[in-house]
């Protein structure tokens, strides 16, 4: 809801503009009042003036930049208005012609004691001025009906009279403006002929040309309207009902509520239709700035506020967490500095942590698995040979074998993970002299050696027999008998590796 | 200023409790590992100490000694009948490294003149007393003689290693083992 305060000469009244219409909250004729009255709830207003006494000068001045056009300006302003406040500048184009200047209109209220003594009051009410507009300055602005070189005539009532206002734009421009309130259709005729002829002279308007002439009606003063343009020569007059006016800019209200000055405070709130004020009181600007300041500073404190709060409630919960988590953590350190095996360490056997002990057990087994006992590999032969008596052991050896020479094999040390190489003799008898027997019972013989668990392979090495195809063999024979009655064999016997030898150590 | 000096306050005091919730959690953490690892250790000890204790009885953690060896050796030899044996242990050595263990190995020359093999066995069997060896060459021959009762009927030659495992740094500061044994009983 915002409020907007027009102040013409004759009415001053109070709206309240919603999103449809803006309505009629207050009204008088010779304000101010010299209390606030009762319906004024507002705090901020704009202000919309309609006065006679606002001054429209256009002027041409040499097109320059920066800040020699604001000087020029400024002096040109002195010139005209000297130090009136309230004085608006602004540029409407360039001449087509000639330097090509700048046309710079030049509006101004000035020496309207009624509209100052309005802006006091409001500033003893402690009511903010947010920005003063011109009401028919505003009007332009209205892209309803556009008008671009031409006379537009606002007719609306206000203090028993009717307002003529009549705005001249060239250009597309508003360019000069007078306000005439009327008390009837015969002085309005001639206020308005007055104003042809003033315009006529003023802009220059060649003879015969018919000059556009735009009336806005509000609805009741259709007949008036027509009565006024009747007398008008060289011109191309047109009715504009105001209601259509303001249906084009989003008035939804009521139709007998509508006036100019209503429909300019509805459009001027119009979020699309915002235009920057037109006239500033320095003091009021500052006051403004004021408080535009101290208002963003509260909404920064109070956002920077509503962050802290967010933030130390988020702080607040994880720290409420964190409490529980160490009341946990307590709990657990208590549960296991108090149990068993948290601080009573083991003692140590021999000097040794468990895990050393692991390891010099497990080095143990090693070694111990790798050691050669005469029983871990007599007991295999002897068992083979007890299933053949007559066999004759004459040498049995075993060794390690090792990569390394003989020479060296003291300092080389032993390889514990080579299985033994065993090498027995034996004497086989012949019996009848059948050597073929003889032969067959030997590799019977190293068969069963090699069905043995702990033998890898058996195989026969050598022989007083020539059983071998790789080697030579000699022999002397003869009519007379030698006697000889048996036959030496060698045979080797490959242990198997200790590791796959579980038994083995199990007794270690 | 407000807001400014609560959130500061309340984020100190968060800071001040992640650390003390931190220092906690490792604390918790090194306890639990503690206590892992001595229930590790009791379990392990029970597990191992048996054996520990077997293999110690069997000699494997004690250093050569060569009186005992000399006593051992006597009392084998008269114990098994053997005929003659003669002996030669030689220096000390390193054979393997596990860690800060080793194997400290003596090698021992046996010439024997035996009766008969068991009498080898016998032998074998009573110097497992003394300590682990590992026979690791040997050679039995049968003398060409008719064997007759107590008579050296074979006559074996083997090189034994007399293992031990010690602790290397604790036996090296007990000082080297450089010199030989020869003895014959």
């Amino acid at each position: 809801m915002r409020w907007v305060l027009y102040l013409g000469n004759a009415r001053q009244a109070l709206y309240r503009v919603g999103r449809h219409d803006a309505r009629l909250v207050w009204q008088m004729q010779d304000g101010p009042p010299a209390e606030k009255p009762a319906a004024w709830s507002c705090r901020r207003l704009a202000v919309i003036v309609d006065l006679m006494e606002e001054e429209y000068r256009l002027e041409r001045l040499p097109h320059l930049g920066g800040r020699d056009r604001e000087a020029l300006w400024a002096r040109k302003r002195r010139q005209l208005f000297q130090d009136e406040p309230y004085v608006s500048v602004v540029r409407i184009g360039r001449e087509k012609s000639g330097r090509r200047d700048d046309r710079v209109l030049f509006t101004a209220v000035r020496d309207a004691p009624r509209f100052k003594r309005w802006l006091e009051s409001l500033a003893s009410w402690r009511i903010a001025v947010t920005g003063i507009w011109s009401l028919p300055r505003l009007s332009a602005g209205w892209r309803a009906c556009p008008l671009v070189e031409g006379l537009r005539v606002l007719l609306y009532r206000g203090g028993g009279k009717i307002a003529l206002r009549q705005t001249y734009h060239e250009g597309g421009h508003l360019v000069f403006s007078r306000f005439s309130p009327v008390a009837g259709e015969e002085e309005g005729a001639q206020e308005l002929e007055r104003m042809w002829r003033y315009l006529s002279r003023q802009f220059q308007w060649e003879a015969g040309r018919a000059i556009p002439l735009q009336l806005w009606v509000p609805p009741g003063l259709e007949e008036m309207a027509k009565g006024l343009v009747e007398g008008l020569p060289n011109s191309e007059p047109a009715f504009i009902g105001l209601t259509k006016v303001a249906r084009t800019k989003g008035w939804r209200g009521e139709a007998a509520a509508l006036d100019v000055p209503a429909l300019a405070a509805f459009a001027l709130m119009r979020r699309w239709n915002r235009q920057p004020c037109h006239y500033r009181d320095p003091v009021l600007h500052a006051r403004e700035k004021r408080r535009r300041l101290n208002l963003a500073l509260y909404l920064g404190s109070a956002a920077l506020f509503a962050v802290a709060a967010g933030y130390d409630t988020l702080m607040e919960r994880h720290i409420l967490q964190l409490d529980e988590e160490m009341r946990r953590l307590r709990l657990k350190r208590q549960t296991l500095a108090g149990g068993p095996g948290a601080r009573t360490v083991p003692e140590p056997v021999a000097g040794l942590d468990a895990w050393q002990l692991e390891s010099l057990l497990a080095f143990q087994r090693k070694i111990a698995a790798g050691r050669i006992r005469p029983e871990s590999l007599l007991t295999p032969i002897s068992s083979a040979l007890d299933r053949f008596p007559a066999f004759e052991l004459v040498s049995l050896g075993w060794r390690r074998p090792s990569p390394a020479d003989e020479e060296s094999e003291e300092e080389a040390g032993i390889d514990l993970s080579r299985p033994p190489r065993v090498t027995l003799s034996v004497r086989v008898p012949l019996e009848g002299g059948v050597l073929r027997q003889a032969v067959e019972r030997v590799e019977h013989f190293v068969a069963l050696l090699e069905r043995d668990g702990q033998v890898a392979s058996a195989c026969l090495a050598a022989s007083t027999l020539p059983v071998a195809d790789d080697g030579p063999a000699s022999g002397e024979v003869g009519a007379v008998e030698r006697g000889e009655d048996s036959a030496m064999f060698t045979i080797t016997v490959d242990m198997k590796a200790f590791s796959s030898r579980p038994a083995l150590e199990a007794r270690d | 200023m407000f807001a400014s000096v609560t959130v500061f306050l309340f984020h100190q005091q968060w800071w001040a409790w992640e650390k003390a919730r931190d220092r906690l959690a490792l604390d918790v953490a090194a306890l639990a590992q503690q206590k892992s690892r001595n229930e590790e250790a009791v379990e392990l000890y029970g597990r191992l100490v048996p054996r520990y204790e077997q293999a110690a009885d069997r000699g494997w953690w004690r250093p050569q000694e060569r009186l005992a060896w000399l006593e051992s050796v006597r009392d084998a030899a008269r114990a098994a009948g053997v005929v003659r044996l003669r002996y030669t242990l030689s220096p000390a050595r390193w054979l393997e490294d596990e860690g800060d263990f080793g194997i400290r190995s003596v090698a021992v020359e046996l010439e024997m003149d035996l009766v008969h093999g068991g009498q080898l066995l016998d032998l074998s069997r009573a110097l497992e007393r003394l300590g682990p060896f590992s026979w690791e060459r040997c050679k039995i021959e049968r003398r060409p003689e008719p064997p007759e009762p107590a008579a050296p009927n074979l006559a074996a030659v083997c090189r034994l290693e007399w293992l031990a495992i010690v602790h290397r740094s604790a036996d090296e500061a007990d000082g080297d083992f450089v010199d030989d044994g020869l003895d014959a009983i």
